[in-house]
């Protein structure tokens, strides 16, 4: 078969020119289907903004310039929902803290059932986000629930925090809420991360005399800084688009005084759940300035990159 | 990945009174967590198992009053059949709405961006690179952006409350995992595809009889993964089904909450949260293998 090819280059071209064929269609498939669903809506939501679609009938928009960006800017709820969005991000810095904590303490040689550990904290994080809010709903319900249970029964009656129906308590519960469904992916990573770092880095530190905080100082975090960077990027754009807890405990309502109105609901609640009095185009337009301040945060993160995170 | 020394103790102190005082404390940490993690789960399955006066008592208890357990919530969500008044009937037959909308696009999905992930990672074809760069700025765009438009865009094509927007766009595969697979099928030797060729094998036969068989680990972690987050998809539905009948698992989970809370009717809500976290739980503790796999991989990290 070999020597024939050899001697045949017309069958060699036939083979690349197969290559070629059979390589497109496998790469194209997947690049139409983006196209289709997900650029075809990018372009739509791109030209709604700045437009104002007073039905759900894309043919009847009506061009009115940047007005629904000016709109937006302007806009006391948008900036709330933007500074809620931020606010609700602190949970995404406490996962990484936690979970490198957690790591830290599970890699120690001496621990016994490690992998046990790591299968039970990772558990949050496989629950769908609706099951695990209305699973918090109960325990923050304030007659019934556990947690005003336990702080009655410590304190009295007067201690008991009626937790989402006023802002400060759903913010809380909310943060908590995050926190316990998000770190235990992050203990995932640095497990990983802290198995990985080159044990010879260790050695050369105790032949230097290091303590254990020096060594976690100059040999542990910027070993690990490629995973924790990974962390604060992701973690970043995901909590830039908050949604589903605060929607599932909020209603279409947005929380007591919008104290859930992040930055997504707020869109939701303009283009899906009220259209008529917001409108899809002002909706769009939202959605649109939280892309850029998503993607100048990320920016953000890779410009820092050179100063903390070490590249191998 | 057991052997980590990041916080190592040398043999000289490792018998002192001070040394064990920190085993302690480490212990005692990682206890609270692990309650901080299971208490939640904890109230809410003994909850769901006593009877309607005990839940709403003023006082939270660890274990039903009268020390037997009831299960009105589950029987509820089992035997019901109209909608209107009672949910239970919609979260079994969402549940299998769930089942039915999202196996064919996992299925079809991961062969396809496997297939993707081969031409990307073993045949050479023109405007390869300019293809590859094109998925990976896609990717920085985020979903945020096409909320609403996609909504008009399924709705002026009459998609909406229908399954299809949900069926429909994974069976092209999905971005993601043709990197995951692209990444892992360039570490499959370029001598075994050649050998294939030498042979007269085409690149289909090559693909589903060499390329495949060879990812399998693969398949599993990506297809583990996806299948969580279908599972648990609640904004797609959200935003494109109405109809109750159609409602997906989390739509419903969520609707019958809401429904069921201004009736205080929490054995019902709670049964319906044990039954829908239970089977994907189960799957996980069994395949948590495959499953962290999966995370390392998808997290482009070192694993």
């Amino acid at each position: 078969m070999k020597e024939v090819e050899r001697f045949r280059p017309m069958r060699l071209h036939k083979k690349k020119y197969r290559d070629a064929k059979t390589g497109l269609i496998f790469a194209l498939i997947p690049i139409v289907g983006y196209l289709l669903f997900s650029i075809v809506p990018q372009l739509m939501s791109f030209l709604m903004s700045f437009g104002d679609v007073p039905s759900v009938y894309f043919d009847e928009m009506k061009f009115t310039g940047i007005g629904n960006y000016k709109a937006m800017l302007t806009d006391v709820r948008f900036w709330k929902a933007l500074g809620n969005t931020f606010f609700y991000a602190i949970s995404t810095a406490v996962c990484i803290v936690l979970g490198l904590g957690v790591a830290l303490l599970l890699s120690r040689q001496t621990l016994k059932a490690k992998g046990l550990y790591r299968v039970i904290f990772f558990i949050p994080y496989v629950c769908s986000l609706v099951a695990t809010s209305i699973m918090w709903q109960w325990i923050f319900e304030a007659d019934y629930g556990i947690l005003n249970g336990i702080l009655t029964k410590l304190f009295g009656e007067s201690a008991r925090v009626r937790w989402l129906d006023e802002p400060n308590g759903f913010r809380f519960a909310v943060l908590l809420m995050s926190i316990w469904s998000g770190y235990g992916y992050n203990v995932l990573l640095y497990q990983s991360a802290l198995a990985a770092v080159d044990k010879n880095l260790y050695e050369a530190a105790d032949l230097d005399g290091a303590g254990a905080w020096k060594k976690f100082v100059h040999v542990t975090l910027p070993s690990i800084s490629p995973t924790t960077f990974y962390m604060v990027t992701m973690g970043v754009i995901g909590a830039m688009q908050a949604f589903t807890t605060q929607q599932v405990w909020g209603g279409n309502t947005g929380g007591p005084e919008q104290a859930g109105l992040t930055a997504v609901y707020y869109v939701y609640i303009m283009g899906i759940s009220a259209p008529a009095a917001y409108g899809m185009g002002l909706a769009c337009a939202a959605a649109w300035l939280l892309a850029i301040f998503i993607f100048v945060a990320t920016r953000i993160c890779f410009w820092t990159r050179k100063f903390w995170v070490s590249e191998d | 990945m057991e052997n980590t020394q990041a916080l190592p103790v040398t043999a000289k102190h490792k018998k002192t009174v001070g040394h064990v005082v920190c085993e302690i404390l480490i212990y005692l940490v990682l206890l609270l967590m692990l309650a901080f993690v299971l208490v939640p789960f904890y109230t809410v399955v003994i909850s769901s198992f006593k009877n309607l006066p005990d839940i709403l008592q003023p006082q939270f208890t660890w274990w039903p009053k009268d020390g037997k357990f009831y299960f009105e919530g589950y029987k509820a969500i089992f035997s019901s059949e109209n909608y209107g008044g009672v949910g239970g009937a919609t979260l079994l037959r969402s549940f299998w709405n769930t089942i039915w909308m999202n196996f064919p696009p996992l299925i079809v999905g991961l062969f396809v961006s496997a297939a993707a992930g081969f031409a990307f990672a073993k045949l050479s074809f023109p405007c390869k690179n300019f293809l590859f760069q094109f998925l990976i700025v896609t990717m920085m765009v985020p979903g945020c952006v096409s909320l609403v438009s996609s909504y008009l865009m399924y709705d002026t094509i009459r998609w909406t409350d229908t399954a299809l927007p949900i069926l429909v766009p994974g069976l092209f595969g999905a971005v993601g995992s043709v990197f995951f697979m692209r990444q892992y099928m360039q570490g499959i030797p370029d001598e075994l595809v050649e050998a294939a060729k030498i042979d007269g094998m085409g690149n289909v036969g090559i693909f589903f009889r060499i390329i495949v068989p060879l990812s399998v680990p693969v398949f599993v972690s990506l297809g583990l993964l996806n299948f969580i987050g279908r599972y648990n998809d609640y904004l797609s539905a959200l935003l494109y089904l109405s109809d109750p009948e159609l409602y997906t698992l989390q739509l419903a989970l969520q609707n019958l909450s809401s429904m069921y809370r201004v009736e205080g009717l929490w054995d019902v809500i709670l049964a319906a949260c044990v039954i829908s976290i239970a089977p994907l739980v189960l799957i996980y503790i069994f395949t948590q293998k495959y499953f962290i796999k999966g995370i390392s991989m998808s997290s482009g990290l070192k694993g």
